[in-house]
Formats: C-alpha cells, sequence, structure tokens
C-alpha cells in the first residue's frame, strides 16, 4: 500500500466522519431557513 | 570547429541557431513552440502550436560535462506510457555525436545508441557476452517537443518500446514501421548531473525518495498504478455516507393538509398539523404541489413551532410557473411542484404553519376579481396540498462529499494525462 493511498484512505474516513457528524445533527448548508435575496421579484428569469 | 548555423522561424520571425546544422532535421523554435523542418534551406513550418509550458528539468542550450565530455542540451522530450512520464535529452558535442539523458523520479540515465544488435529475441537477449531479460515493453508516446533532432519528432509519435534489465544497466528497443533502435542505458549519478547541467530544483528528487532500480522509468505519482484503487475506496466510501444519511434520517412521521391560496388576496396563515422529532436531530422536508396554474406564483413561509417552548424555526418556499410566447415559441419556466427543507430541527413535538400569499405575473389581479359577465363565478384561487415530513436528508451535502472523495482520483489522472 503506497503512502499515498494510505493519506487517501485517511482522507475518506474523515470525510466518512464528517458525514456521520453532519447526519446526527440533521447539518446542512443547503437549507431553506432564509429568504432568498431575489425574493423581491417574481417572474420568469430566463429572458 | 562549428556547425552551427542560424535560421529564421517562418512562424514567429525568432532567430534559431541550428547548433548540429547537416544533421537536424527537424527544430522546435524556442520562441513560439512551432515544430520546423531545417533540411531544406527555406526552412518549412511543419506544425504551428501554442508552446506548452514546458517545464523540463534542464534548460535547453545548457552544457554539461559528462564522462570527461562537454554536451549541450539541443532537445528536449517529454515521453509516456500507460504507467509512467519522463523526460529525455538530445546530447550533442560535435566530435562524439549525440547521446541521450533520461529523468525520471529524480533518477537519471545516460543513452548510448548502439550500433551492433543485441541477439535473440522474446523475453531474454544478449549483448556482449551478457543476458538481459525483459522487463518492460509497452507503447510509449511523444507529448511534448522542444529544441532539434537528427530525426522528424513530433508531438504525438507513437513507438513501441521495451527495456531488458541486468541489474541496473538497461537495453532498450524502440521500434517503429521503419526501424528498430536499441539504446543502452546506464545509470548516472544524480548529483553529477544536477551539478553538470544546473537542473531545475523542482526536478530534484523530493527528500527521503529512494533510488527504486525496478521503478526507474517511473515518474512521479506514477510510480504505483493505485488509481483504481482510489476511485473504488471513492466509491466505497460515498456508498457508507449515503448509507449513513439515510439511516440517520428516519423515522418518517408526517402531517398533511390542503388549502385554497387567493390570488392578489392578502397573506393567510394556515396550519398543515403537528409532527414529531424523534431524534435528537432531523431533517424535516415539506412539500408543496399545487393544480394547474400559469402566471403565478405562490410564497411560502413556514413556521415549525415547538409546542413545549413555543419556539419557532422558519423556512422559505416557492411554487411558481410561467408561459409565454416570443421569437423563439411558446416557453414555460417553474414548477407546480416546491420543496422546503429545514435543517438541525431539535427533538420535539412541532405544529406546522404556513403562511401563503399568491400573485399574478406581470402583475396582480384585482383581489375577489369576479367574471364580470358570470355572476356566479369565484374569485381565483390556487390549491396547494401540503405534505410536511421528519427525515430528509441533504442532496447537495452529498454531492459536495462526492466532490471531495473523486477529487483527488480526478486529477491525479487528469496530471497523468494531460499533454
Amino acid at each position: 500500500m503506497s503512502k499515498r493511498l494510505i493519506i487517501f484512505s485517511a482522507w475518506c474516513a474523515f470525510l466518512i466522519i464528517v458525514a456521520g457528524v453532519a447526519a446526527w445533527f440533521a447539518w446542512s448548508p443547503f437549507s431553506d431557513d432564509e429568504r432568498p435575496a431575489t425574493a423581491a421579484y417574481r417572474g420568469p428569469t430566463h429572458k | 570547429m562549428t556547425l552551427a548555423r542560424a535560421v529564421t522561424c517562418p512562424s514567429c520571425g525568432g532567430s534559431i541557431e541550428v547548433r548540429a546544422a547537416g544533421y537536424t532535421v527537424t527544430l522546435a523554435c524556442r520562441y513560439c513552440g512551432s515544430v520546423l523542418d531545417v533540411a531544406h534551406e527555406d526552412v518549412r513550418l511543419i506544425t504551428a502550436y501554442k508552446r506548452a509550458n514546458a517545464n523540463f528539468a534542464i534548460e535547453l542550450s545548457t552544457r554539461g560535462t559528462l564522462f570527461d565530455v562537454e554536451w549541450e542540451a539541443i532537445g528536449a522530450l517529454r515521453r509516456r506510457s500507460p504507467g509512467a512520464i519522463w523526460q529525455e535529452y538530445l546530447l550533442f558535442n560535435p566530435y562524439a555525436g549525440y547521446r541521450w539523458l533520461v529523468v525520471a523520479d529524480g533518477e537519471w540515465q545516460f543513452g548510448t545508441m548502439l550500433l551492433d544488435r543485441p541477439d535473440g529475441a522474446g523475453a531474454s537477449i544478449e549483448w556482449r557476452g551478457e543476458t538481459y531479460t525483459l522487463d518492460d515493453d509497452a507503447t510509449v508516446e511523444t507529448t511534448t517537443v522542444l529544441g532539434e533532432f537528427y530525426w522528424r519528432v513530433s508531438r504525438g509519435d507513437r513507438v513501441q518500446c521495451a527495456t531488458f534489465a541486468r541489474g541496473s544497466d538497461f537495453l532498450s528497443r524502440e521500434a517503429t514501421a521503419d526501424e528498430v533502435t536499441w539504446t543502452q542505458l546506464v545509470p548516472l549519478d544524480r548529483r553529477e548531473v544536477e551539478d553538470a547541467f544546473a537542473v531545475r530544483q523542482r526536478y530534484k528528487p523530493r527528500a527521503g525518495l529512494s533510488a527504486n532500480r525496478h521503478g526507474f522509468f517511473q515518474a512521479p505519482g506514477t510510480g504505483d498504478n493505485d488509481l483504481p484503487m482510489m476511485f473504488l475506496m471513492a466509491l466505497g466510501a460515498l456508498l457508507v455516507i449515503a448509507i449513513i444519511q439515510y439511516v440517520m434520517s428516519g423515522p418518517r412521521l408526517c402531517a398533511n393538509n390542503r388549502f385554497d391560496v387567493a390570488v392578489g388576496a392578502a397573506t393567510t396563515t394556515h396550519k398543515i398539523g403537528t409532527i414529531d422529532v424523534t431524534r435528537p436531530w432531523q431533517f424535516v422536508t415539506i412539500q408543496a404541489d399545487s393544480n394547474d396554474f400559469s402566471n403565478r406564483w405562490v410564497d411560502l413561509d413556514y413556521s415549525l413551532v415547538n409546542r413545549r417552548t413555543q419556539q419557532s424555526i422558519d423556512a422559505y418556499g416557492i411554487v411558481e410557473f410561467y408561459t409565454g410566447t416570443d421569437s423563439d415559441g411558446r416557453w414555460t419556466e417553474g414548477s407546480h411542484h416546491g420543496e422546503t427543507q429545514f435543517a438541525g430541527v431539535p427533538r420535539g413535538s412541532y405544529d406546522v404553519y404556513v403562511d401563503t400569499g399568491s400573485h399574478g405575473w406581470p402583475v396582480d389581479p384585482p383581489a375577489n376579481a369576479t367574471a364580470p359577465n358570470n355572476p356566479w363565478s369565484v374569485p381565483e384561487a390556487i390549491s396547494v396540498w401540503f405534505n410536511a415530513c421528519t427525515s430528509g436528508y441533504s442532496w447537495g451535502l452529498f454531492w459536495i462529499f462526492a466532490i471531495l472523495l473523486l477529487g483527488a482520483p480526478c486529477l491525479i489522472l487528469w496530471w497523468r494525462h494531460r499533454g
């Protein structure tokens, strides 16, 4: 097992732990708890 | 004695010195990277391409003494095989001819073209009474060309290259459709080369890197073919993360209800129902689905009110759908469905409220308006069905983990195959 693979394994383990902690606290940076700044205008935006 | 002559690059007009005039047939312009045919009096442009950032370990024109002969580096190649990347330098001395310097992973070899061919074929050959065994056999591609050469060379050239080893000495056989060439490669002390040719600092071996004769041709980062294992580990970790997110999102308890929202009227408050968050922390997801409408939007302001503490957690959602016609034809935008997610909701029992307000685009219709010629008509309203549930997980967070996990192996893959 190369040194690079060992480092990458540690990185994977770290991310799994972070994901576990985030899942336990039901944390997400994408929750909808703030009204977006663009909410003042409504209407089609593709044109 | 001098064999040098100057030519003008037809691509950029730069003046280039041909150091081995009469022998050199291909020359890469040092200013613009164009590959020139200098075998003809009127120097011809073979290919013109933007010179890649060569980043070679030795600058061309550098002179250095090896084996008591002063050599000048006149050409440089970057080459690769499926498992390795390395650099080769063409050295020239007017009296001694051409030699090669090959470098991979901070280890250097000195190459001399053989005039007498080895005997035998297959996995074992004999040369000058010594037996060499097959070490590697792969297709080698030239990815970067810089300087001048005594044969026609260009980026993308491919040869079949077999190396035969005897201890730390190698014989290399390169075969094309037209010819087969043999080269003897002997190891050089890297400090000797570094002193002789002023090797750039970043190409010197990293501290703690030990010489590995077997892996001599292997470039940094390609020494072990661990890339498939890295991808496998990344996908495995991603699967574990998905399972963790799924398992820790439950249990799923829901409340649902339906309300009519009058278009253009004032905001009204409705209670969807009561839900219980049974884990210490949970996501709460509210789905909103409406009946068919066009050019309207429904603002949805949700509140989870803790029944014990009366503390409120707020979130925002919207359902909007627009249609129209322009020069490109008919278009639609938006959806009759909306999803809102609360993150980090602590354990407790919650009343779920929603403030609804609907509006028209480009202008609001008059509130409580009825059809003027139909006294029995009712004001326009949009029906919205709500389904509020504990559980759910963040797909955005999942894709961030996917990028963080797959980024490293993808970066290594790109680095290996970059031009």
